[in-house]
């Protein structure tokens, strides 16, 4: 589902690479924790999956996509197969829940009976489905987060990315929301989160793959967080 | 794809982010009046201008002994130039009763007269006055023909001053067209700069540019549509409560500032605002949208 080989992103200005000779093969429906330090090159990492930078040199591979081959303006169908998540949630605050869960449809072109019957459904699979016509500055945290998993998941994308997920969240609402991706992931989506969660990474016994200064240090199969904060 | 869907889209974000649309919409109907008023004026110039230059005509004095037919067959030979519009022929007798006409409050100027010493004349009209030395020179030299006059100096400088009118009319124009889409970019850029979140949003959800572009760009018409019927609507009222009196009290100028042109100036600053308002949210737009 995504195949890193040899990649080495260079920021300009930068003499240290961001990310340094990355080799990752992940199956389609895996779970992974990606973990490390700050400036580790978690966001780089995602940043590659999504094009929104090229690497230096190597090659990437997404849903069967040749990443680095990918014209300009096909790029949007490369994020099609990738649903993302990030800590500050990324919600448009002029617009209700359920309107930012749509939009994701809207944009994709889909029709309003689609987009009837899809929005309620998505909802309620992250368990708001009564919170739809609020707007995210009346939803708590998590919430809010549930909204953007929910936009994320409602073109049933292959994979799903998120960066931090639990940043703003605390920890009760943070393990909630893992039950919510492993939940997402055994209906068959590949899962990767980037994080700084010990207790998340050390509860769920995932994959787990240890960036340190843009390198590789482990990648274990049931792994554990492993660093001291 | 469902068209209904993005004007949706642009009346809601209209609406939603009414300070920025109305930030947008004044500066493209202050933009559009300045213009539209200048243009109003400037046209109306340009009409009084070629008012003057039609009045251009040659007078073409004929020889007493050239004989008739000659005389009928010169005036169908003028006639066939495609420069021509008209050539009226102005008999001896003609030429005198005008001139008893013009002189009637001095009825010694015409006892001073003995017989008939004025010529028979051709009046010649041009399709384009600027082909009135072309012409003149054409007919100068004839053997029916004794002078041709029109009034050269006249005539040249008044087309080196209409020229010079015209010039910096249109230059006017077009700096305060630029003026206009500048602010027009700068004002539709912080716009969309207050909504690049929805912008990096929509990219993140995997939309295609031109999905992205179409609601700010329809959003940027709208905005310039609005902005061209307010500067109509403030140009009618100029129009009506001020020029019309200007044009009253100089009536002796065939000023008219009149409805046909203001019709077709407001169908221009529509055209304008719509292109102000779709170009600037493009170039607007350009930015966010690398990939």
């Amino acid at each position: 589902m995504i195949k890193m080989r040899n990649v080495t992103k260079y920021y300009p200005n930068h003499s240290e690479p961001a990310l340094a000779e990355i080799n990752v093969d992940v199956e389609k429906g895996e779970f992974i924790f990606l973990v490390g330090p700050s400036g580790s090159g978690k966001t780089t990492f995602i940043r590659l999956l999504l094009r929104e930078i090229l690497p230096t040199t190597g090659e990437i591979y997404v849903a069967g996509i040749d990443v680095l081959h990918l014209r300009p303006w096909k790029v949007p169908y490369l994020r099609r197969n990738i649903g993302c998540v990030f800590q500050d949630f990324k919600l448009l605050p002029n617009k209700t829940a359920e309107e930012n869960v749509a939009f994701a449809l809207e944009v994709l072109g889909r029709s309003q009976h689609v987009i009837r019957e899809q929005v309620p459904e998505i909802l309620k699979l992250v368990g708001l489905e009564s919170q739809g016509h609020k707007f995210p500055s009346e939803l708590s945290g998590g919430e809010q987060q549930r909204i953007s998993i929910a936009r994320a998941l409602v073109n049933h994308p292959p994979i799903l990315l998120a960066d931090e997920p639990t940043g703003n969240l605390d920890p009760a609402t943070s393990l909630e929301l893992m039950a919510l991706f492993d939940r997402i992931n055994k209906m068959g989506t590949t899962v990767l989160v980037a994080t700084h969660n010990r207790e998340m990474v050390d509860s769920m016994r995932k994959r787990v793959i240890a960036l340190e200064n843009g390198r590789i240090v482990r990648d274990q199969v049931r792994g554990v967080y492993g660093y001291e904060d | 794809m469902r068209i209904s869907w993005f004007f949706k889209e642009a009346i809601i974000s209209l609406k939603r982010n009414w300070v920025m649309s109305m930030a947008a919409i004044s500066t493209v109907a202050l933009s559009l009046l300045v213009l539209g008023l200048f243009a109003f004026v400037a046209l109306t110039l340009d009409d009084l201008i070629t008012s003057f230059e039609r009045q251009v005509e040659i007078e073409v004095f004929l020889k007493d002994e050239a004989p008739f037919q000659e005389v009928q067959a010169l005036q169908e030979k003028i006639i066939s130039w495609k420069e021509v519009k008209n050539v009226k022929y102005v008999s001896k007798e003609e030429a005198l009763r005008k001139f008893k006409e013009k002189y009637k409050d001095n009825p010694e100027m015409i006892e001073a007269i003995p017989g008939n010493p004025l010529p028979a004349s051709f009046q010649i009209s041009l399709k384009n006055p600027k082909n009135v030395v072309r012409v003149a020179k054409r007919l100068e030299g004839r053997k029916e023909i004794d002078e041709v006059k029109y009034g050269q100096q006249v005539v040249e400088k008044l087309f080196a001053v209409t020229k010079v009118v015209r010039m910096i009319g249109l230059l006017f124009i077009l700096l305060l067209g630029f003026a206009s889409l500048s602010l027009i970019v700068i004002t539709i850029r912080l716009a969309i700069f207050a909504r690049r979140n929805e912008v990096s949003i929509m990219r993140l959800v995997g939309a295609s540019n031109w999905f992205i572009r179409l609601p700010f760009l329809l959003e940027g018409m709208g905005q310039g549509l609005i902005g061209a019927i307010i500067a109509i609507i403030l140009i009618h009222f100029t129009r009506v409560t001020f020029f019309e009196k200007i044009a009253k009290s100089l009536s002796f100028l065939p000023i008219s500032f009149g409805f046909d042109l203001f019709l077709k100036l407001s169908a221009s600053l529509i055209v304008a605002g719509l292109c102000i308002g779709a170009l600037g949210s493009s170039i607007a737009l350009r930015r966010f949208l690398k990939v």
